[in-house]
């Protein structure tokens, strides 16, 4: 009977054991979130609290063996508070003993930039390095370096990479001091924060010991560090987490990817072996720009694939169900080795080539890849996407990316289960799943998107529910372009507009860009949007249906801003649905309520852009009227700068022009028009006493001929090309070069040469 | 299972039961926001539920206790028959529940017409914290009951070890959640539902074990 009794002591202490797990092993995983994370707690500052935590746990088990239940709890209780008390609220005080880890992305859409402090090399973006390892590396310099320094006017690239009035080579950005500030207001103020004249920077340059550089390929990337992405704890023991979203540019990209695409222009859009080679060594730089212009420029597509095909070694021509394999298993291997996914990218285009017309196979390693998925980062940059998940969790994102491309029927099912099985309606993951599902043009979908809108409702109405719910689902649903459930979608973001209109403006411009010809758009913008006035006539001018007049029309009445804003966009994106409205603006213009000495710029930029028979008519009736009419719109024309060859029938209308000061605005309008009729009527007229303008005409030819040559990319000359190809160019050699400067002790100065 | 013991557990349990019964079909019937697995309030009443049952089935008055084991019927016996009745309550209440949500009731209330059946097999993930919460309701009061009456047979428990242990389970049920929701974001992914099938599994056998010796080796007092 003792035995027994004692045997269910034994059932009772190792029952109760069991109870009480959850909170020794929360206590456990709380003690490594604060002192260490993995690889980590081998340090001292690791080491320690991991010591302390397995003896307090020992020493539980050994009292709660005693049957004493209370005691080693209560230690417990205390020593977590207080050890969460000293991380949380006093570990920013407290010396970060180097384990500070920061996080520089460098460039969205250019991975592997190589990135220098001090001219020494770092390694390559996303570069992730601890104030240790940094600090080990990097020799403290005391005075700024001598460098290239571009002076730029206030308009010239309004962007990140400018210092005040200049761009520099070398960023001065000093980390160290950022993370030693207390309190969290200072840590709030960026870096660079409301520095902008020349000498605040040049006090700034003086007291920096640390200057970066960024380089790809030979090329050289501007950059700011002018703020922090983020920052946070669980960077260690008493460590924060830095993180940079620093953007690259690099100068000389433009116009390197102009060369490299003259010469395949040259090649009749056929790309040749020094071309392919090229490419290949710039691959990272020029694929993004590359893949951007195929899509504006389908003659490009055949280079896009033969780049795609060299990296990813695809074979020429049809593919076999094999090779197919064979490629998309390649495709998902290089994903997983670098744990991320891009979009665009070469792995992108290859997965798409090796799944066209073959939805069994995405089936097939869709489910595959199912599961594999929890956790992962997304982060975009206009239409570039970042899949960011480790190891075989990154097959998943590729397979959505081929899914929603191609939408194979026989998976359908397969989603919509996986939607309603994976807690779909509030996950993350769940959500992209649904996407897919609404995304496939079905029936149900319009069943499956009401149960979603309703069920976000009920969570926002809910005990949880947040104020800014809203704006998420309407972010979310920008990215569904299904016809069939755009009345639903509508209405919704119409009756749920959120605060701001930053969502919704994403959303109405998604619709614009998916939906350009559906003739109610335009009537939904202007009814049922909450937008400003002008932002609702930008966006309806982008519309390719016949309604956009009488809808622009209407809001130029209400606010005259919408009408320049509406102009603005035909100039941008010429539109031919737009023509009525642009010569009813005309009228606007001229007319008795608004009489202006001069057309405005946009009105000239939109109506040179548009070539439609009502704006030709319309031009021809104002240039036949003659007088002060047709003088108000040549001088218009002449004193922008545009260039359309469609408007080349002018030239018979400039040529009949009799009166000498018609012919020399006539004059002027023809570079713009650049086309050989064009030119020839000003050799003509050149080589003629009798037109009366031969001088201006002559100068004119001179413009026309310099103009022409810029155009057809006469600053590169066939030996720019070649040399850029072979290699004997570098990319940046393309560009002015910038003027060095040097440091005299209070601020930078040209050097003397 | 002795008829007679059977109706005088039933009689003791079937109102509890009717009423937890119809409060927890309710709220799967009429709760407006989708039901999932991570449904907090099912949950409690999952558990609320086994361990209210539990207590029931397995408390007898000193009276009745004396009489009770002083019958043919054996401890052992006494016990898996209790055990088995809590079980099939709570295996009851898990069909009832799915027959609910699978027969399509909720969405004949919400909406006008069937819903796609996604959203039906959807919600049947609150099979799982209704039936996980139950199961460790019941084990804990399970163990607790038993273990008290084993330890301290004749005289009750003082106040200060009464609240002290219902903070200790409080605590236990939080760190539960807590580790729910850690777990899961860590480096290696798994699924919450399953380590908490796991553990409840594992303190369902361990509580029945300890209770079954509990209520062996327990001196009964009149």
């Amino acid at each position: 009977m003792k035995t027994k009794t004692t045997r269910t002591h034994l059932w009772v202490k190792v029952t109760a054991f069991y109870l009480m797990l959850p909170i020794y092993l929360s206590i456990l995983l709380g003690m490594f979130k604060l002192f260490g994370q993995s690889g980590e707690y081998k340090t001292f500052f690791g080491i320690l609290p991991t010591v302390v935590v397995i003896a307090v746990l020992l020493s539980a088990i050994f009292l709660i063996r005693s049957g004493k239940l209370a005691i080693p709890l209560i230690v417990v209780a205390v020593f977590l508070f207080s050890a969460m008390m000293i991380g949380e609220i006093g570990g920013f005080k407290l010396d970060r003993g180097g384990k500070t880890q920061w996080t520089i992305e460098g460039d969205f859409k250019i991975p592997g930039i190589d990135v220098y402090c001090n001219d020494v090399h770092l390694g390559q973006t996303p570069l992730i390095i601890t104030e240790d390892e940094f600090l080990a590396k990097v020799k403290l310099w005391d005075t700024p370096p001598s460098q290239q320094r571009t002076t730029l006017r206030e308009d010239d690239h309004n962007d990140d990479t400018r210092f005040g009035w200049a761009q520099y080579m070398w960023i001065p950005s000093d980390f160290i001091e950022y993370t030693k500030r207390w309190p969290d207001e200072e840590m709030q103020r960026p870096l660079w924060g409301g520095i902008q004249k020349d000498a605040e920077i040049f006090e700034f340059c003086k007291k920096t010991p640390y200057w970066w550089r960024f380089e790809k390929n030979g090329c050289v990337g501007l950059s700011s560090f002018k703020s922090l992405l983020s920052w946070g704890g669980s960077g260690g023991p008493f460590g924060a987490k830095l993180s940079t979203g620093s953007t690259v540019k690099f100068p000389s990209l433009d116009k390197h990817f102009e060369v490299f695409i003259a010469d395949l222009k040259r090649n009749n859009w056929q790309p040749d072996q020094a071309w392919m080679k090229h490419f290949a060594a710039y691959k990272d730089m020029l694929f993004g720009k590359l893949y951007q212009y195929a899509q504006k420029h389908p003659q490009a597509k055949p280079a896009l694939d033969a780049v795609v095909r060299q990296e990813m070694n695809i074979p020429k021509g049809e593919l076999s169900d094999g090779q197919r394999r064979q490629i998309l298993d390649d495709v998902l291997r290089r994903c997983e080795e670098k744990s991320e996914f891009r979009i665009p990218s070469f792995e992108s285009e290859a997965s798409l080539l090796a799944c066209r017309d073959k939805p069994e196979m995405i089936g097939e390693y869709y489910k595959k890849s199912m599961g594999r998925s929890r956790g992962g980062r997304i982060s975009s940059s206009g239409s570039y996407i970042r899949y960011g998940n480790p190891g075989p969790a990154i097959r998943l994102p590729v397979m959505r990316w081929v899914v929603n491309q191609y939408q194979p029927p026989q998976l359908y099912n397969q989603l919509v289960y996986s939607v309603g099985n994976n807690a779909g309606m509030s996950r993350w993951f769940g959500l992209t799943d649904l996407k897919l599902v609404l995304n496939y043009p079905r029936d149900e979908s319009k069943k499956i998107l009401r149960y979603y809108l309703k069920t976000k409702q009920n969570q926002k109405a809910g005990p949880f529910g947040r104020a800014h719910d809203n704006e998420d689902i309407i972010r979310w649903l920008k990215d569904i372009h299904n016809s069939a459930l755009e009345p639903e979608i509508r209405r919704f973001v119409q009756d749920n507009p959120g605060r701001h209109g930053h969502e919704l403006e994403q959303f109405v411009n998604s619709r614009v860009k998916h939906f350009p010809k559906e003739s109610e758009l335009p009537s939904w913008i202007l009814h049922y949007t909450q937008l400003r006035n002008d932002e609702k006539a930008r966006l309806i001018a982008k519309l390719k249906t016949d309604s956009i007049n009488h809808h622009l029309s209407y809001l130029s009445s209400v606010n005259p801003r919408c009408r320049d804003k509406a102009l603005e966009a035909f100039y941008h994106s010429p539109n031919r649905y737009g023509d009525e409205f642009i010569i009813d603006s005309y009228h606007h213009y001229t007319g008795s309520v608004v009489q202006r000495r001069s057309l405005p710029s946009n009105f000239i930029w939109a109506l040179a852009a548009t070539d439609t028979p009502k704006i030709r008519a319309f031009i021809s009736e104002v240039w036949d009227k003659g007088g002060d009419e047709r003088k108000k719109l040549l001088e218009g024309l002449r004193s922008h700068s545009w260039h359309h060859p469609h408007m080349n029938w002018l030239v018979a209308k400039i040529e009949q022009l009799t009166q000498k000061d018609e012919r020399i605005i006539g004059l002027c309008l023809l570079p713009h028009i650049g086309t050989d009729d064009a030119k020839a009527l000003l050799e003509k007229w050149a080589n003629d006493p009798a037109s009366g303008v031969v001088k201006e005409a002559k100068w004119r030819l001179e413009y026309f001929d310099k103009k022409q040559k810029e155009r057809q990319g006469g600053v590169f000359t066939q030996d720019t090309i070649d040399g850029l190809l072979s290699g004997k160019i570098k990319p940046d050699d393309l560009l002015v070069p910038a003027t060095a400067y040097i440091w005299d002790g209070e601020k930078y100065i040209p050097e003397k040469k | 299972m002795n008829k007679s013991i059977l109706q005088i557990e039933l009689r003791k349990i079937l109102p509890f039961y009717i009423t937890a019964l119809v409060v927890i079909i309710s709220y799967v019937l009429f709760w407006p926001k989708p039901l999932m697995a991570g449904d907090g309030i099912i949950a409690t009443a999952g558990f609320l539920q086994g361990f209210i049952i539990t207590w029931i089935v397995f408390r007898d008055a000193p009276a009745v206790e004396c009489f009770l084991f002083s019958r043919g019927i054996t401890r052992q016996r006494l016990f898996w028959n209790r055990w088995w009745l809590v079980a099939v309550l709570m295996i009851l209440m898990l069909i009832i529940a799915a027959a609910v949500i699978s027969a399509g009731l909720r969405c004949l209330i919400f909406v006008n017409g069937p819903w796609h059946p996604m959203v039906k097999w959807y919600e049947l993930n609150i099979l799982w914290p209704l039936g996980l919460a139950s199961v460790a309701g019941v084990s804990v009061r399970l163990f607790l009951l038993l273990r008290d009456r084993f330890l301290k047979p004749d005289k009750m428990l003082s106040t200060i070890r009464r609240v002290w242990k219902y903070i200790l389970l409080v605590a236990a049920v939080g760190s539960a959640v807590l580790l729910g929701r850690v777990i899961p974001h860590m480096e290696i992914a798994i699924d919450y539902l399953l380590i908490a099938s796991f553990y409840v599994a594992g303190l369902l056998i361990l509580s029945t074990a300890t209770a079954r010796s509990c209520f062996l080796n327990m001196e009964i007092h009149t």
